[in-house]
C-alpha cells in the first residue's frame, strides 16, 4: 500500500479550503479506507459506518480552511473528524445489552511490564506513557479510542461502578497527560 | 469547587475525555456546544488528538463500498430542482431590495462580528447581504464565506410566529429562488451554499419568507416575503 505522504494530505486539505473539488476527490481517494475503518471499528456496523464516513468527509469540506499544518498533523485531524463523528452517532444509539461473551480484552488490574512491552512494538510517546498506568487503566484508555467503549461499557466490562471508572479513568488521563509533557 | 486551578484541571480532564469518546450522550453534547464558543478548550482537545493520534495505526483501513464518494457529492455540490412558481410581488422587492443597500459604515460595522465568525478574508471580495423588510420588523445580516460555501447569519430584529420558520432564499436574475434552508435559531447561526450558487453571489438577492415550520412543503416560498436584501461585494 502507497502511502501518502504527510505534506501532500496537507496540499490536498488546503486546495479543498479553496474549493477545489479535484483535490477533495484525491483526499477521498487516498484517505477514505483508513477513515472507513476507523468509522468500522467503533460502530461495528457497516451501514452506521457508511452514514458516519458521509458526515465525516462533508465536515472534511466544510471545515478544511479550518486546518493549519502547523496545528495539527493532517492525518489525526481527518482521524479525529471520522472518530467524532463515529462516537457522537454511537453516544445517540438507544443503548444496545453488551455482549459479554465477547472476550474481554481488559486484562486485571495488575502493572506488567513484560507483557507491556511485548504488546507495544511501536514506542511511541502514549505507548511509553501508558506502559505508565496499570494494564487495566491503560487497556481501558486504548479500548475507548479504539473501540468507542463509553463508561458505562467499561464498567459494565469491569464490574466496577461507574463512578469508581471515572474517578480513576480521569486520574489517569491527568498522569498520561503529566507523562506526555515531560 | 473554587479557583480557577481546578477548573484548568476539570477541563483538561473533559477534553481528554471527550477525545477518547467516554464522556455520556448527555455531557458529550454540552461539550462539543462549549468547543464551538471556546478557542482554549479546542486547544486543548487538539493536543490530546494528536496524543491519541499515535495509537491510530490499530485502525486497519477498510476500502468503502463505490457509491459513498458520489452520496457526498450530491450532498455538497448538487442543488435541488425547484419548480417555478410565480412570485408575484418578486418586481416589488427588487426594487425595494437595491433601494435598501443599507449604509457603508453600517456594514463596516459588520466587519468586528465577522472577524469573531473566524471568516477567512478571501483573496475574493467579501460578500455581504443587508436584509430588511417593509416594516422594518425583520432585519438579519448576512456574510458569504466562500471557501467554506457557508452563509452566516446574525438576526438583528425579528423571530418567527409560533410554528412557523424562516426560510432563506438565494434569488438570481429572473431564476426561481433557491432555498438555502430553514434559518437555525439556536447554535450556529450558518446554512450551506453550494459553488453553483457562490459562483453568481454577484448579481444576487436574498429573501427571507415566512414559512411553516421546517420550511417550505413545495420548495418553492408559500409565505409572505418579509425581509429582501441585494448581495453586495466589499
Amino acid at each position: 500500500m502507497v502511502e501518502m505522504a504527510n505534506s501532500d494530505i496537507s496540499t490536498l486539505i488546503s486546495r479543498v479550503a479553496v474549493g477545489d473539488r479535484a483535490s477533495f476527490r484525491q483526499l477521498y481517494a487516498q484517505t477514505s479506507a483508513k477513515l472507513f475503518g476507523v468509522c468500522l471499528r467503533i460502530l461495528k456496523d457497516g451501514s452506521e459506518a457508511e452514514e458516519a464516513l458521509q458526515e465525516a468527509y462533508l465536515k472534511v469540506w466544510r471545515n478544511a480552511s479550518q486546518f493549519a499544518p502547523s496545528r495539527y498533523s493532517p492525518m489525526s485531524w481527518l482521524i479525529a473528524i471520522a472518530r467524532n463523528q463515529s462516537i457522537d452517532r454511537l453516544r445517540a444509539r438507544r443503548p444496545v445489552a453488551l455482549d459479554l461473551d465477547v472476550a474481554s480484552e481488559i486484562e486485571s488490574d495488575q502493572p506488567n511490564p513484560e507483557e507491556s512491552a511485548l504488546r507495544s512494538d511501536a514506542s511511541t510517546m502514549i505507548e511509553n506513557c501508558l506502559k505508565e498506568l496499570t494494564q487495566q487503566k491503560a487497556d481501558a484508555v486504548r479500548g475507548a479510542y479504539l473501540d468507542g467503549y463509553s463508561y458505562q461499557e467499561l464498567s459494565e466490562r469491569l464490574a466496577i461502578p461507574i463512578n469508581t471508572i471515572r474517578t480513576w479513568l480521569r486520574r489517569s488521563l491527568i498522569r498520561l497527560k503529566e507523562c506526555l509533557e515531560r | 469547587m473554587s479557583g480557577s486551578g481546578s477548573t484548568e484541571r476539570d477541563d483538561e480532564a473533559l477534553a481528554a475525555e471527550y477525545v477518547i469518546g467516554v464522556l455520556p450522550h448527555a455531557e458529550r453534547l454540552a461539550f462539543t456546544k462549549r468547543l464551538e464558543n471556546e478557542p482554549e478548550l479546542r486547544a486543548k482537545v487538539r493536543l490530546w488528538d494528536e496524543h491519541m493520534f499515535e495509537l491510530s495505526p490499530e485502525f486497519a483501513p477498510v476500502t468503502p463500498p463505490l457509491n459513498i464518494l458520489g452520496k457526498i457529492e450530491a450532498e455538497l455540490f448538487v442543488q435541488p430542482h425547484t419548480s417555478s412558481r410565480a412570485w408575484g410581488s418578486l418586481v416589488f422587492l427588487r426594487t425595494l431590495a437595491i433601494a435598501s443597500l443599507a449604509a457603508v459604515a453600517v456594514l463596516a460595522g459588520l466587519l468586528t462580528w465577522t472577524m469573531q465568525q473566524q471568516l477567512q478574508p478571501t483573496p475574493d471580495r467579501t460578500y455581504l447581504a443587508d436584509l430588511s423588510g417593509e416594516d422594518g420588523s425583520v432585519k438579519v445580516l448576512a456574510v458569504f464565506n466562500t471557501s467554506q460555501g457557508k452563509l452566516n447569519f446574525k438576526i438583528i430584529s425579528g423571530a418567527p410566529a409560533m410554528n412557523r420558520d424562516f426560510e432563506v432564499w438565494f434569488i438570481d436574475g429572473s431564476k426561481p429562488p433557491v432555498s438555502l434552508g430553514v434559518l437555525p435559531l439556536a447554535g450556529k447561526q450558518a446554512l450551506s451554499v453550494s459553488e453553483k450558487l457562490l459562483s453568481s453571489l454577484a448579481t444576487a438577492v436574498l429573501a427571507i419568507s415566512d414559512e411553516p415550520k421546517g420550511g417550505s412543503p413545495t420548495g418553492s416560498p408559500t409565505g409572505k416575503v418579509l425581509a429582501v436584501g441585494k448581495v453586495i461585494a466589499l
